[in-house]
């Protein structure tokens, strides 16, 4: 009986070896545990990340708004653009909580019978609705500086699958 | 079991990830522009949890490395369960001597209650120098002031034109106020340096060696 997990290991494998010898993937590719598959930061990922980053909670700390400050000095923008990116930050931040609430309440209700799909096309909404509240609440200058700056934010992030 | 499980369920999906997860890295200089502060955050979710694995009883917890200089350490956040979503970031600074080169690394990492480490991530190393650039005012056309470049034997590390023009500057009395700083973010990585503007530039009533 104690046997049994290992025979199950065995036989899955047994399985895999005859898929991949059936079905070759087009180069060979060892399978770690802990892999890399770096992949282009798509303007949606380098966005995302960014709001995150630099949004705040609704109850933020001192601390919290130096860091947001921080950034945003980066940025270099008018008082009225400046306003502009806080109150787009602000919606942002509780969009993202809740998306993150509403995926983890429904990971945990539901075990494998998650479906993540319809919860990733939220979080590409979220951060789409983001992106058009600052274009369309930025000046022209403002807009063309935090484009500038997500593109160099762009260089500052990995994203793998593993 | 369960590793032994895991391992031949990744064994047996070679071209389907498991976890999609994503770090970044962002630096700003405190409103003194003497600290040199860095955040990286680690974002994303565990794609596929083979019902077989019965994922419903591990534990994921998000980890990120934040090291800026000599402070630098890994940092938890909550832990999770395998299949929820994880966005954790951690804040580091340090406040480096004059002309100081500073080391930062970031990484984040996700750690299974079961498997070990399923997910790690690490930027490349960056190198980071607060550059000043001291300007001095050199004279005004009635209307407009004009600051000239005054360093001693030390340069700017970020490149800084040698004139400066304070747009309608005489009304805001630019004689009285002698010197105006810039201070610049320089990154610098394998392959690249980057200057990156902070937001600090001020007038001031002494002046700032550059660096």
């Amino acid at each position: 009986m104690k046997l049994e997990p290992l025979f199950l290991v065995v036989g899955l494998l047994l399985i895999h070896w005859t898929y991949i010898a059936a079905f070759p993937l087009p180069q060979a590719r060892s399978a770690p545990i802990v892999g890399t598959n770096s992949q282009p930061i798509s303007d949606s990922t380098a966005y995302r990340h960014w709001l995150v980053m630099v949004s705040v909670p609704p109850n933020a700390t001192a601390q919290e708004l130096e860091r947001q400050a921080g950034h945003l000095r980066k940025l270099q923008l008018s008082p009225t653009d400046e306003l502009a990116v806080k109150q787009t930050l602000a919606d942002f931040r509780s969009r993202y909580d809740a998306f993150i609430a509403k995926w983890n309440a429904e990971a945990t209700a539901k075990g494998p019978l998650f479906d993540r799909t319809s919860l990733l096309q939220q979080r590409e909404d979220i951060v789409a609705a983001a992106r058009t509240s600052l274009e369309l609440t930025l000046s022209q200058e403002g807009a063309l500086r935090l484009q500038t700056h997500i593109q160099k934010f762009r260089e500052q992030i990995k994203e793998e699958q593993q | 079991m369960n590793r032994l499980a895991i391992l031949a369920l990744t064994l047996l999906a070679p071209s389907v990830a498991l976890a999609s997860y994503s770090v970044s890295s962002s630096q700003w200089l405190d409103s003194n522009g003497v600290t040199i502060y860095q955040q990286v955050l680690v974002d994303g979710e565990y794609m596929n949890c083979p019902p077989a694995l019965n994922c419903a009883i591990y534990r994921h917890t998000p980890q990120v490395y934040n090291s800026v200089g000599p402070n630098g350490w890994w940092e938890s956040g909550g832990g999770t369960c395998a299949t929820c979503y994880v966005s954790f970031s951690t804040t580091t600074s340090y406040t480096p001597g004059a002309g100081e080169l500073v080391t930062a690394n970031g990484g984040g990492k996700i750690q299974c209650s079961q498997a070990g480490t399923i997910y790690q991530g690490w930027l490349p190393t960056i190198k980071i120098k607060i550059s000043i650039a001291n300007y001095a005012y050199d004279h005004n056309d009635g209307k407009n002031c004009y600051y000239k470049l005054a360093c001693l034997s030390t340069q700017p590390s970020c490149y800084a034109a040698t004139w400066l023009l304070d747009v309608n500057g005489v009304q805001w009395g630019c004689v009285e106020q002698p010197y105006f700083i810039i201070r610049t973010l320089g990154i610098i990585t394998n392959n690249s340096k980057t200057c990156l503007g902070v937001g600090l530039r001020g007038y001031s009533q002494v002046p700032i060696p550059c660096q």
